[in-house]
């Protein structure tokens, strides 16, 4: 009687066990759109027999182990900051170029028109309307320069505030990854695995933010570091970032314990941001200066050395700072000059109808007088238009092909740690199926007890 | 390898691959155009800032080459009036030479020169546009002027030219200095030639009415050399019409070749586009529908 007994006890145990496979199978497929849910698979083990008069004693759970793949998912956080960088350049570049417009109507078109207005002046150099058209081509040249570098300045600035939401989202991960630190090394069963996929999502998202490197400590939990080996988390420690604005340029340096770290972060979409604000947009300032310091330059030393309708030796044309630096933002036409278009000077003798002046402003549109005498204006507004363009383009292209390393990678992640539908429906048949027979088992024990019991009546 | 369907990463993103280039491809149908910003084409972008520089510069030389041609045709009007006066000038004086000419008839001469010299005089001053044609530079000045006391004529221009570029470094006169048509080398301009000749016609003083048809025929002479310059200018501007023309065309293909999309083969890709976008969303159905417990009883 009592081996009957220890057979329904056999029988319980394994509609136990296979009852945890059905339920480790609907976990699974609970959490199919679950972000970061690792698959769960329930590991089984034979009860070996204690002595010779039974077979064994059936089957035990040893536990619900989650397939993971630390290799992989440290792979795919590295390709994961570099995505996001690209995707930060070419997402912030895309507004700047379209800022730049079509060629023929932005910053070129200006001033083709500028000069062309001046080869108006030299066929009557006596004309009030020509001179009227030089001072509101001029003003228009200017203004498309000042809103030029407006566009690029706001760019910067939009940059600027995208690094400190992001510098306030890279905070908030690391304080939640400090907590589910603290969680994992005291929690037991289960809980874990639960507690270790929403750390591997916080710290995927992360590694989207920055150049970050996670190390694996022996308690379970993990240390986070930016750049060269700055501390965010440290166990259950999160070492937030600071931000401090500087008084000269307006824009924010990341701290780190004191340090300023700005520089060291080049991965993530806090890297792009910052190589947007601080390297290509300041490039792209520089070049645009750089056109409007030497074109308007070249246009005053040729207005001065002219005279305008009175006779007089001619001013300035346009007004602009002492170096490059600032010369779109500030480039104006000479409040004198624009009051009275008589001091436009088109005449390099003095004489009314002499044009020589005009005639060599106007020529300034074809001249190789930039750059050291190797390029016209024209040249060096294409030269900066393609700069931004192949930027954008590079960007793009590196994004797509990085983002196809990462897919790869999210395949052979979820190859080891997806779940999927057609295995989980194998094993839902396979331990409904084992339900079955060991009911069935179940059902003749207890059949045979009943013979026996009847016997015994 | 176990394979798992993601329909966000595996089935999202090539719906949304393929959506994109068909939006591109529609928006390129849609616009006639293969640039859009920098990024479509850097390189091609650069160089359609230069053809469009280009295709600005041209039409401001064809600008110049229209006003210069205007004050070109006029000048030369002028000059053939002035030639015709010249003659006119020339014959009447030497129809008043001679022993056969009488008083009369010498006084009819002095009249006719009058007249031309008058003539002479407004042609000379012709302005066009509000500008003078033979002052040189100072084209706000009228060119000959008469002392009212004195009767003598003073040139007010002076000696240079006022030229335009027509073409990158073809310039042609637009306002030519006068002086070195009506005087040149001359001690005196032609309308004190022609005054001094009514004087001589009228006093009968033949030796001065020799040297005053001298002086006229000297400045005969320039006037048609001055003439022939202007013609030849005229046919060399003409010749830069037709070259700027030509490059513009030219530069207008190279612009459309970069900027302009190939519509036929826009329209091509765009079908294309559209065949991927519908197979791209099929399989992905296909895909998400089927699974093992479709088959499962």
């Amino acid at each position: 009687m009592s081996g009957l007994l220890d057979s329904l006890s056999l029988a319980a145990r394994s509609l136990d066990a296979q009852r945890m496979g059905l339920d480790v199978a609907g976990q699974n497929l609970a959490n199919l759109n679950t972000e970061g849910y690792t698959r769960r698979r329930l590991e089984l083990a034979e009860l070996a027999a204690t002595d010779r008069s039974n077979a064994g004693r059936g089957v035990e759970v040893i536990g619900v182990r989650a397939l993971r793949d630390q290799y992989v998912e440290g792979r795919l956080r590295q390709e994961q900051q570099g995505t996001s960088r690209d995707a930060a350049i070419a997402e912030s570049l895309g507004v700047v170029e379209s800022a730049f417009g079509l060629p023929g109507q932005s910053v070129d078109a200006a001033m083709t028109s500028f000069f062309d207005s001046f080869a108006a002046l030299a066929i009557d150099a006596t004309s009030s309307e020509a001179r009227d058209g030089v001072l509101v081509q001029g003003q228009l040249v200017a203004s498309s320069f000042n809103q030029m570098s407006d566009r690029l300045v706001s760019a910067g600035r939009e940059a600027d505030n995208a690094v400190r939401s992001g510098v306030d989202e890279l905070n908030a991960l690391s304080s939640r990854i400090g907590l589910l630190n603290s969680k994992i090394a005291t929690a037991t069963g289960a809980e874990v695995e639960s507690l270790r996929d929403q750390r591997a999502v916080a710290l995927s998202s992360l590694a989207e933010l920055a150049n970050v490197t996670v190390t694996s400590r022996s308690d379970g939990m993990v240390d986070v570091s930016l750049g060269q080996g700055n501390p965010l988390v440290m166990g259950s420690t999160a070492y937030p970032l600071g931000i401090t604005t500087s008084s000269i340029s307006g824009m924010a340096s990341i701290l780190s314990q004191g340090t300023d770290i700005t520089a060291e972060i080049t991965g993530g979409r806090i890297g792009g941001l910052l190589e947007v604000r601080d390297q290509r947009i300041p490039s792209y300032i520089t070049r645009l200066d750089d056109l409007a310091y030497q074109m308007a330059t070249e246009v005053n030393t040729r207005h001065q050395a002219g005279f305008d309708a009175n006779g007089a030796q001619g001013l300035t044309f346009f007004n602009i700072p002492a170096t490059s630096a600032g010369a779109a933002a500030m480039i104006a036409v000479n409040p004198t000059v624009a009051a009275d278009s008589k001091l436009v000077a088109a005449s390099s003798t003095g004489a009314a109808g002499d044009n020589q002046t005009a005639q060599a402003i106007a020529g300034l549109r074809d001249a190789r007088v930039l750059n050291g005498g190797t390029a016209t204006p024209s040249d060096l507004w294409a030269e900066l238009v393609y700069r931004v363009g192949a930027d954008v383009s590079t960007a793009r292209a590196s994004h797509d092909s990085r983002q196809l390393v990462v897919d790869q990678l999210q395949r052979v992640r979820d190859s080891v740690s997806g779940v999927s539908v057609d295995e989980e429906a194998a094993m839902l048949m396979k331990f409904q199926r084992a339900y079955e027979a060991n009911a069935r088992y179940f059902g003749t024990i207890s059949s045979v007890m009943d013979s026996l019991m009847r016997m015994v009546g | 390898m176990r394979v798992t369907f993601d329909i966000v990463r595996d089935g999202l993103s090539s719906i949304q691959t393929a959506a994109t280039s068909l939006s591109e491809a529609q928006l390129q149908v849609a616009s006639g155009k293969r640039l859009r910003v920098p990024s479509d084409d850097p390189l091609g972008t650069r160089l359609a800032v230069g053809e469009h520089t280009s295709i600005g510069a041209i039409d401001s030389y064809t600008r110049s080459v229209d006003s210069a041609a205007s004050r070109l045709a006029a000048a030369d009007g002028t000059l053939t009036d002035i030639i015709d006066k010249l003659t006119s000038a020339i014959a009447a004086t030497t129809g008043a030479r001679g022993t056969t000419s009488d008083p009369a008839s010498r006084l009819a001469a002095a009249a006719t020169l009058g007249g031309l010299r008058d003539a002479l005089a407004r042609d000379i001053n012709t302005r066009f546009d509000g500008t003078a044609l033979f002052g040189g530079t100072r084209v706000d000045q009228t060119p000959y002027v008469q002392d009212p006391v004195t009767g003598v004529w003073t040139y007010q221009g002076d000696n240079a030219q006022v030229q335009v570029e027509v073409e990158q470094g073809h310039r042609v006169a637009i306002a030519t200095d006068g002086s070195s048509i009506f005087q040149g080398s001359d001690p005196d301009n032609v309308l004190n030639v022609l005054e001094g000749l009514i004087t001589a016609v009228t006093t009968n003083n033949q030796a001065a009415m020799a040297t005053g048809i001298a002086d006229l025929q000297r400045t005969f002479d320039r006037a048609t050399q001055a003439q022939s310059r202007v013609g030849a200018d005229e046919v060399g501007i003409a010749d830069a019409a037709s070259r700027l023309s030509g490059l513009k065309l030219a530069a207008e293909t190279r612009r459309s070749k970069v900027e302009d999309a190939n519509m036929a083969e826009a329209i091509a890709r765009m079908n294309r586009a559209d065949t991927a976008y519908r197979a791209a969303l099929s399989a992905v159905s296909q895909a998400e529908r089927q699974s093992l417990l479709d088959y499962l009883r």
